[in-house]
C-alpha cells in the first residue's frame, strides 16, 4: 500500500497532472489570497500576479520542477517554491 | 551628440519594443555600452520630418520602474536621475495590444513622472479591430496621451507614429500634464532639500523615486535620508497595487477583455504537447538534434567556399606581390586570419536563425519553464539552456547570450562552464585525429563508428559542463535571491525581418569581438612562425636542402620540408621545444607543442600548423594530415600517432581554453580579467590532468 501511495505521489499524479487529463477538469482557478515572501511578492507584483487574481495551476514539469500556471488572460511559469508561497482561498 | 534630443523606449519584454525600434531606425543603429552593467544599449537615429534627428534608445524590457533584475535597473536609473546621460527628454512606450493590461503598470509609473509620452500599441494585426478602438479611446481619454495602434510586422501606421513623435517635442508641454494616477505619502519627502540643490527632479514623484534607488545608483549606504529596504519593498507593494486598481477599474469599459482570447486557448493547446512533462524533453532534444544536424550539413558549402576562396586570394596574392615580408605577413598573417574569422559565420548565423526563430516563436521560454528545475540543480538556470545550446557553435556568441539571467551567480557559472561544450572550432582537430582512437566500422549497419565517437564527445563536454557547475555551485556563496517567474508569450509566427536584424547583430558582434582578436593573434603568430635569431632560419633552409640533395626530393618536397624545417627553428618552433618536457608526459613532442601555441588564434589552427610542421604544405585538409601522422614514427620505432596519444591530445583539446576570443568575451562580460583567467587556468590543469592520466594509464 505504502509502495503503491508513494508511486502514486511521486509518477502517477505528477504525470496526469501534465499529459493525458484535459485541463479544466483537473484545476480551477483560485483566488490568491496572499503572498508570503515579500521580495518574491514585488516580482510578481509586476507580473500582473497579486491577492485578488484568479490563478490556475496547469501542469507542472516532472518530478516536482516548475508550475505551469495561468493568470487571467497570461500563461507564466514558476519554480515550486515561488507557487508554494502563494496563497489561494483553498488552502484555508 | 549632447544637444541631440532623446527619446527612450520603454515597455515590458516581449512587448514589440523592439520591432518598433528596428522599423523606426532600420540598420541607423549602434550597440553601445550602459555604464556599469553588461546590458547592451541600443541607439538609433531617426530623422523627424522636419529634418531633425532624435536619438532613439531602446532600454530593456521592464515590467515596472521597481525594477527586479540589473537589466531592468538601467532603465530605472536612466529615468529616475536627471543627470543619467541616457537621461530621455521623451518617452514612446509601447505596450503589446494582446495582454494590455498587463503592460499598463510601468505606462503609470512613466505618466507620473511627468514625461512627454505617445503610447503605441503594438501587434494589432493580431486582433480585431473594434478592440482597438476600444483602447485607444479609453487610454487617450484616461492617459490624456496620444495612442497610437501599430503593427510593425503589416507595416500599419508606422507614419502616423512618425508625424505624431514629431509633435512630441513641439508640443511637449501638452503632453507632459496631467494629474498624477498614484499619490504617494507627502511626508516621505521631508529633510529631503539637500537634494534639490543636487538634481533638478522633473517633480516630486521622481524625487520620491529617488529615495527608493538613489542608494543604488550612487552607492551612498550610510545616508538615512533614502529608503531602508524594508519600508521600500513595502511601499513599493503599495503602490503596485494601487495603480494596478486604477488599471482594473479602466479595464471594466473594455467588453472583450474576458473573452475571445483565441491565441491563448491555441497557445494551452500546443503547450499540451510542448511542455508535456514527458514529450516537452523528447521534443526538445530531437529538435536540438535535428538542428545541429543542419548546421553541420548545410554551412559546411559556404564554410568550404570561404576557405578555399581566400587559399585562392593568398596564393595569387603571393604570386603577384614581390618576396618580401610584408606580402608574407598579408598571405601567412592576415588572410589567414580573416578566413579564421569568416569561416566560422555560416554556422554561427545558421544556429542564431534557428534559436532566434524558436525563440521569436515563444517556444524557448518553454524550454526554460521544462529544465529550470533540472538546470538549477547544478547551480544553473533554465535560461542558462540558450548559452548552453549556442555553445555548440561558438562559445563567443553564447557567452554573450547568458545576458538575460538577471541572477549573478548563475550568470557566472553559466559563462564558466560554456567554453567546455565542444565548439565548431574542435570538429576539424578531432577530424584529423579520431581515425587513431576509433577505426571506421559500421554499427548496426546505419551509424558509423567515428559519428557515435563524436557524439560520445559531446555528451563528455556536457558532463564535464554540468559537473564544473555544480562543484563551483556548492562553493560560491548565493547573494541574491533566484527567481524563475517568468511570462509565457502566446505562440506567434516568427517576424522574418526582425528575425534576421536579430542574426545580422549577432554575428556582427561576433565579427568585431572575435574578429580584431583572432586577426591579432594570428598576426603574432606569423611574426613568431616566420622569425627567429639572426641567421638561424638561414642554416635551417641549408640544412633542408642538403637533407633534400640526399635523398633526392622533388622540387615540391624540397620546398615543404624548408618550410617545416624554417617552422621547427622559428621562434614558435623554440616555445615547443621550451614547452616539451612540460607536455612530454602526455605523450606531445614539441611538434604538437607549436600547434598547441597556434591554436591560441582558433582551434581549428592546428590542422594547418601540423600541415606545415610534418612538410605537407599548408594548404592541406585533415584526410591528408591523418595519412602523414600514421606515418610517424617516435625516435624507438614505435608508432606516434598510437591510440593513447590520439585521445591524450583529444581530450588536451576538449578541455583546455585554448581561445584568446573566448577570454576576450569573457573579460568583456565581466568586466576583468579575474574570472578570465581563473577560467583558463582550471580548464588548462583540467585538460592537462585528464590526458595525463589518458596517457600514462590508458
Amino acid at each position: 500500500m505504502i509502495i503503491r501511495e508513494f508511486f502514486m505521489k511521486t509518477i502517477i499524479i505528477p504525470y496526469l497532472y501534465g499529459s493525458i487529463m484535459p485541463t479544466p477538469t483537473l484545476t480551477h482557478a483560485k483566488t490568491i489570497l496572499s503572498i508570503t515572501d515579500e521580495l518574491l511578492a514585488t516580482r510578481l507584483l509586476t507580473l500582473g500576479i497579486f491577492p485578488g487574481k484568479k490563478i490556475n495551476l496547469i501542469r507542472r514539469s516532472p518530478f516536482g520542477g516548475s508550475c505551469y500556471v495561468q493568470v487571467d488572460q497570461t500563461l507564466y511559469a514558476l519554480r515550486a517554491e515561488e507557487w508554494k508561497a502563494i496563497i489561494t482561498d483553498e488552502e484555508i | 551628440m549632447s544637444t541631440m534630443k532623446k527619446i527612450g523606449i520603454v515597455g515590458n519584454p516581449n512587448s514589440g519594443k523592439s520591432s518598433i525600434f528596428n522599423i523606426l531606425t532600420g540598420l541607423n543603429q549602434k550597440v553601445g555600452n550602459f555604464p556599469g552593467v553588461t546590458v547592451d544599449s541600443k541607439e538609433g537615429l531617426l530623422e523627424l520630418l522636419d529634418g531633425t534627428t532624435v536619438n532613439l534608445i531602446d532600454f530593456p524590457g521592464a515590467y515596472s520602474i521597481f525594477s527586479n533584475s540589473s537589466d531592468e535597473f538601467v532603465m530605472t536609473k536612466s529615468l529616475v536621475n536627471p543627470n543619467d546621460p541616457h537621461y530621455p527628454d521623451a518617452i514612446l512606450y509601447v505596450a503589446d495590444i494582446r495582454n494590455l493590461d498587463k503592460q499598463l503598470l510601468l505606462l503609470t509609473h512613466i505618466l507620473d513622472l511627468e514625461f512627454p509620452v505617445i503610447v503605441c500599441l503594438s501587434n494589432i494585426d493580431q486582433v480585431n479591430q473594434t478592440k482597438v478602438n476600444e483602447w485607444v479611446l479609453l487610454l487617450e481619454q484616461k492617459l490624456k496621451c496620444p495612442v497610437i495602434p501599430v503593427s510593425a510586422r503589416a507595416n500599419i501606421n508606422i507614419d502616423i507614429l512618425r508625424t505624431k513623435l514629431q509633435g512630441l517635442f513641439q508640443f511637449a508641454h501638452i503632453h507632459s500634464r496631467r494629474d498624477p494616477i498614484y499619490e504617494f505619502d507627502p511626508s516621505l519627502l521631508k529633510d529631503t532639500e539637500t537634494l534639490d540643490s543636487m538634481f533638478s527632479f522633473r517633480n516630486n514623484y521622481q524625487k520620491y523615486l529617488w529615495l527608493h534607488v538613489g542608494k543604488e545608483i550612487t552607492g551612498d549606504h550610510e545616508n538615512r535620508m533614502y529608503l531602508d529596504k524594508q519600508t521600500s519593498i513595502r511601499m513599493q507593494i503599495h503602490e503596485t497595487m494601487a495603480r494596478f486598481q486604477v488599471i482594473e477599474s479602466w479595464e471594466r469599459f473594455i467588453s472583450d477583455q474576458h473573452h475571445s482570447n483565441t491565441s491563448l486557448i491555441k497557445s494551452k493547446k500546443i503547450d499540451r504537447v510542448l511542455t508535456n512533462p514527458f514529450f516537452g524533453l523528447a521534443i526538445f532534444l530531437v529538435l536540438m538534434f535535428f538542428i545541429f544536424q543542419v548546421i553541420y550539413s548545410w554551412a559546411a558549402i559556404p564554410m568550404e567556399a570561404i576557405e578555399s576562396g581566400f587559399g585562392f586570394l593568398s596564393d595569387n596574392i603571393r604570386n603577384i606581390l614581390p618576396n618580401h615580408w610584408i606580402s608574407q605577413l598579408i598571405t601567412s598573417g592576415i588572410l589567414p586570419g580573416l578566413s579564421g574569422v569568416l569561416v566560422f559565420i555560416p554556422q554561427i548565423a545558421m544556429l542564431f536563425l534557428m534559436l532566434t526563430l524558436l525563440e521569436e516563436a515563444g517556444y524557448m521560454a518553454r524550454v526554460v519553464y521544462l529544465l529550470d528545475h533540472l538546470l538549477r540543480k547544478f547551480g544553473l538556470n533554465g535560461r542558462s539552456i540558450v548559452g548552453l545550446v549556442a555553445g555548440g557553435a561558438c562559445a563567443i556568441p553564447a557567452i554573450m547570450s547568458t545576458r538575460n539571467i538577471s541572477n549573478r551567480k548563475e550568470r557566472l557559472i553559466t559563462m564558466f562552464v560554456i567554453p567546455l561544450i565542444p565548439c565548431s572550432a574542435r570538429i576539424p582537430v578531432y577530424t584529423a585525429l579520431i581515425g587513431f582512437v576509433v577505426p571506421y566500422t559500421m554499427v548496426f549497419g546505419i551509424f558509423n563508428s567515428q559519428g557515435i565517437a563524436f557524439l560520445g564527445l559531446y555528451l563528455l563536454g556536457i558532463f564535464v559542463a554540468l559537473i564544473t557547475a555544480a562543484v563551483i555551485h556548492y562553493f560560491l556563496p548565493e547573494k541574491e535571491r533566484s527567481f524563475l517567474a517568468l511570462q509565457l508569450p502566446e505562440y506567434q509566427i516568427p517576424q522574418m525581418r526582425q528575425v534576421l536584424l536579430v542574426v545580422f547583430e549577432k554575428v556582427k558582434t561576433f565579427i568585431i569581438q572575435a574578429g580584431k582578436v583572432i586577426l591579432i593573434i594570428s598576426m603574432i603568430l606569423w611574426f613568431l612562425s616566420s622569425f627567429s635569431w639572426p641567421g638561424e632560419l638561414k642554416k635551417a633552409e641549408e640544412l633542408a636542402r642538403v637533407e633534400s640533395l640526399e635523398k633526392n626530393l622533388s622540387e615540391k618536397e624540397t620546398a615543404n620540408l624548408q618550410d617545416a624545417k624554417r617552422l621547427e627553428n622559428s621562434f614558435a618552433g623554440k616555445m615547443g621545444k621550451l614547452f616539451e618536457p612540460l607536455i612530454r608526459p602526455l605523450g606531445f613532442d614539441w611538434k604538437i607543442g607549436i600547434a598547441l601555441i597556434t591554436s591560441f588564434a582558433a582551434r581549428e589552427v592546428f590542422v594547418g600548423t601540423m600541415s606545415t610542421i610534418y612538410s605537407l604544405g599548408g594548404e592541406s585538409d585533415e584526410a591528408n594530415l591523418h595519412k602523414k601522422l600514421a606515418s610517424e614514427k617516435r625516435p624507438d620505432g614505435s608508432i606516434f600517432f598510437d591510440r593513447k596519444t590520439a585521445l591524450s591530445l583529444i581530450i588536451f583539446y576538449a578541455f583546455s581554453l585554448q581561445c584568446m576570443s573566448t577570454l576576450a568575451v569573457m573579460k568583456r562580460e565581466t568586466k576583468g580579467w579575474k574570472l578570465p583567467i581563473i577560467q583558463f587556468i582550471y580548464m588548462g590543469i583540467l585538460a592537462y590532468f585528464c590526458s595525463l592520466m589518458i596517457y600514462q594509464y590508458g
